[in-house]
């Protein structure tokens, strides 16, 4: 299923609610999904284009800022949607990485960073591990 | 949200090296991915100083393919 996006290079308008909340740092590499649009300042990964699409997904499903209201208030809700897009992340690298130590390098990084303070330490990393895994 | 702030580091028979990153900065002062470094470790330090990261072991991927 193929879907429509474009992207931006300026930080998004949810940007300033998201730095007050978490302290994320558009110049140093904070991606955002706004909409249809995702924000990079630098271009995108295309492991990284595979997390972006599903909250692209997720934002046409509920609509653009009911979802990101959610996001802010309600950590389950953040983390379920997080999770669900470091699955799709870490399918991209087990298809397209041959070696299987790379791959689990890759499920720890993924994991250190969605167990981080980027989204408020929602889980501890081993649990992390576990979600984007299963 | 996610974040874009890593490197791909790759090993090769003399160590390792830098093989793409997301800031373009990188490439355009450093010339680090022409480095060969002996360690996993010191490759990581190299990339922490030129990309003047605080926390680079959220913002490496590894390639050892």
């Amino acid at each position: 299923m193929s879907i429509d996006y474009k992207t931006s290079n300026l930080p998004p308008p949810v940007y300033n609610r998201a730095k007050e909340l978490w302290g994320v740092d558009f110049d140093k590499g904070t991606v955002f999904t706004y909409g249809d649009t995702i924000h990079s300042k630098s271009p995108l990964s295309a492991d990284l284009l595979a997390h972006e699409l599903v909250h692209v997904r997720q934002q046409t499903l509920i609509g653009r800022d009911e979802w990101w209201m959610k996001y802010f208030a309600d950590p389950q809700f953040r983390l379920d949607q997080e999770t669900e897009a470091y699955r799709a992340q870490y399918k991209w690298f087990v298809n397209n990485l041959t070696a299987r130590e790379g791959v689990a390098k890759m499920l720890v990084w993924l994991a250190s960073l969605l167990s981080g303070e980027m989204y408020g330490k929602l889980i501890t990393r081993s649990e992390a591990i576990k979600l984007i895994s299963k | 949200m996610s974040s874009n702030n890593y490197l791909l580091i790759s090993e090769t028979d003399n160590g390792f090296t830098l093989v793409e990153h997301c800031a373009d900065e990188v490439e355009d002062n450093s010339g680090f991915g022409r480095g060969i470094f002996p360690t996993l470790k010191e490759a990581c330090e190299g990339a922490q100083e030129v990309m003047r990261v605080e926390q680079i072991e959220y913002g490496v991927s590894f390639n050892l393919e």
